[in-house]
């Protein structure tokens, strides 16, 4: 009978256990698993690095580099003022030296005494974290960490770092914080190639000890980060050197407000070299004002003045309407339209002038006369034809193109003065890229500063691309004789380079102020390529309200055969003669 | 007779028996033998952390010299190099023609 009960008592313990272990390993299997997880399973992201920039030959532009964030925990730090002290004096000798200045032991001691009380005040605070520096370089971070302060500590990061300075800064752009905080590039390249540089971050999933060690036979997840991409540029490290030597000389001798450069090869539309002043520093863009940050070569407008005669020119010759030897009956003084009397540049007039000879004085009458045999609609059409008034495609974030003017509010006057150049806006891409198509047998090229993209290793080339043929080769060559007339024999000749055939034409363009043209302010510019029967390169020189002189002649065209000769020599280009 | 036949119906158990013994010998030492590992590896979490760390390190040095490598190589700096060492650039080139220059026949 005992028996019997122990049984039935062992049998109902038994059944509760069974119950018991139901419950937990089946029914709350799932909760008891996920609180396990949380406690086991640890995740953290996998940054994925922001591709680098590369000029043609591989040099790096742009890539990353470490910085750290220091932060101080004021409830620790005992003695402020002298962990402030010596952080500030560290600090301020890495700042020198991230900005490449030639640190010679003569720190500046204010500098040193701001810093020190800005940190000091930080560190008084009564808070548990503060920022006290942030994109400190590694040099920097390891003198703090030998310093062995108390409550100092550092938060890995990454920031972009440039070799080469502010070299190029407009055609990169920069990286700065979105809205969300996270990296994203603004302006250049690294505006329209984000997407392709920030890459793609990964997420570690492992299980980890009570130690917070991981646990090698354990869970294991990783999903990994896909880096961002590289961009190789059409940029010759090089040659933008020699180019923003040459226009920085040439802002100060002719003081101008600003001024840009392009240098294009006229074959492919591979953008060689381009500057524009005033710039920045992209490694510390917020020291400079905002206005700098956008690229005046693709983005500012601005009336073309004389270099646009070289494309009414070949619209003209194009049509068969004049041969460069056909000659201008209303040459002989200044032409009336409407009301308004254009005038050559100098008052000077030329009866009979050729077709050349109007392009090598610069004649607006006689533009004027090629307008009038060209009419309205052909015009119009060549302008839309060569790409002005429309956007070039080219990939940089910041490009901008005016309107052209529909026809129909063209009046006889706007026929007239656009056969000069005036009344009517581009910007400097879209003039050397129309250049460039008498360059290069008619052809209009998409211009491009990427020539390729690497990702995990596989290269995607960024091919030339054609976008139109507004003239026939014939047409091109003739024109550019015509070009390299007016650099001979023209206002320029005195600066041209002697056994070099380079086409060109200059241009002073009047700027529209508040509704007329103010006299004494000009766009002083020079457009042209060379070498004339194989061109190398097509190049734009423009000034801004150059106050040595209003004439492209004597300051855009200074400019122009002083880079030229630099990249002829660059590129083993002997004269002909 | 009788005991031969016994014995004969016995060898097929005793195979079988003699199979078990084996697999539970082997399974015991598998058993032993994953034990060991998984113990063994236990620790090797800190081993893992210190080769993450130390490959941390060694890619934020690879980052920092090739930055270095790039930054020497600039042209502001051969520039600023060449002209310690005496280097000026070129003015005026001369050319030749390769008619005009003295043949060695």
């Amino acid at each position: 009978m005992r028996l019997k009960a122990a049984k039935i008592i062992y049998i109902i313990l038994l059944f509760g256990i069974i119950v018991r272990l139901f419950y937990w390993q089946i029914l709350r299997s799932d909760d008891l698993s996920a609180m396990a997880e949380q406690q086991h399973l640890v995740s953290f992201k996998l940054d994925a690095p922001r591709g680098s920039i590369l000029s043609s030959d591989g040099s790096i532009l742009v890539s990353n580099q470490p910085t750290f964030l220091l932060y101080g925990l004021p409830k620790v730090v005992k003695n402020p003022e002298d962990t402030a002290s010596k952080l500030a004096k560290i600090l301020v000798v890495g700042r020198y030296r991230d900005k490449n200045e030639e640190n010679t032991g003569e720190i500046n001691p204010q500098e040193v005494l701001d810093l020190k009380d800005e940190i000091s005040g930080k560190l008084s605070q009564d808070l548990y974290w503060v920022i006290l520096n942030k994109n400190i370089d590694l040099s920097t971070k390891n003198e703090i960490d030998n310093l062995h302060l108390d409550g100092i500590g550092f938060e890995a990061g990454t920031s972009r770092f440039y070799p080469e300075s502010s070299s190029a800064a407009h055609v990169l752009g920069f990286v700065g914080s979105d809205p969300v905080g996270n990296m994203t590039g603004y302006f250049g390249v690294e505006g329209f190639y984000n997407g392709y540089l920030k890459g793609i971050g990964g997420t570690v999933t492992e299980e980890k000890d009570a130690q917070g060690l991981p646990i090698l036979m354990g869970k294991f997840l990783k999903m990994d980060a896909k880096n961002g991409s590289d961009l190789v540029l059409n940029i010759d490290r090089s040659v933008q050197y020699v180019v923003e030597k040459n226009l920085k000389e040439g802002m100060q001798k002719y003081g101008a407000r600003s001024g840009s450069v392009i240098v294009m090869d006229p074959k492919t539309g591979g953008v060689i070299a381009m500057a524009g002043y005033p710039n920045y520093d992209p490694g510390h863009f917020d020291d400079f004002p905002k206005e700098n940050f956008k690229n005046p070569a693709v983005a500012e407008s601005y009336e073309p003045g004389s270099t646009f005669k070289a494309l009414v020119m070949s619209a003209a010759i194009n049509e068969k309407l004049v041969t460069p030897e056909t000659k201008c009956d209303i040459c002989a003084g200044p032409v009336e339209i409407s009301g308004y009397a254009i005038r050559t540049w100098n008052n000077k007039y030329n009866p009979d002038s050729t077709m050349t000879d109007v392009l090598v004085h610069s004649d607006n009458t006689g533009m004027v006369f090629v307008g009038r045999k060209l009419g309205l609609d052909k015009l119009y059409q060549y302008i839309q034809n060569f790409g002005i008034g429309s956007s070039t495609g080219i990939d940089l974030q910041d490009e901008e193109s005016p309107e052209l003017r529909p026809k129909k509010d063209w009046r006889e006057i706007d026929l007239a003065t656009a056969t000069f150049g005036q009344g009517l806006a581009t910007t400097p891409i879209q003039m050397v890229r129309a250049i460039g198509a008498i360059a290069n047998h008619g052809y209009l090229m998409e211009p491009h500063i990427v020539r390729s993209i690497r990702t995990d290793g596989r290269v995607t080339t960024i091919k030339p691309k054609i976008v139109g043929r507004p003239i026939t080769d014939e047409t091109a060559k003739t024109v550019t004789q015509m070009m390299v007339d007016a650099v001979e024999k023209g206002e320029a000749k005195v600066f041209s380079l002697k056994g070099f055939h380079i086409a060109g034409k200059t241009g002073t363009a009047q700027i529209p102020v508040a509704g007329h043209y103010d006299a004494s302010k000009t766009i002083a510019s020079f457009v042209g390529f060379a070498p004339a029967d194989d061109p190398r390169f097509v190049m734009l020189v423009r000034y801004d309200e150059p106050s040595s002189s209003i004439y492209g002649a004597e300051t855009a065209a200074p400019t122009f055969f002083a880079i030229a000769k630099e990249l002829l020599l660059y590129y083993n280009i002997a004269p002909s003669n | 007779m009788k005991r031969i036949r016994q014995e004969e119906e016995n060898r097929p158990q005793r195979k079988i028996a003699k199979f078990i013994k084996i697999g539970a010998v082997l399974f015991f030492v598998v058993l032993m033998l994953e034990i060991w590992m998984t113990n063994r590896l236990s620790t090797y979490g800190s081993k893992i952390e210190e080769m993450k760390e130390a490959q941390a390190k060694l890619t934020l040095e690879n980052q920092v010299l090739e930055n270095q490598v790039a930054q020497k190589s600039s042209l502001l700096s051969l520039e600023s190099k060449a002209g310690q060492l005496g280097f000026n650039s070129i003015k005026n080139p001369e050319y030749y023609h390769p008619a005009s220059l003295a043949s060695a026949e």
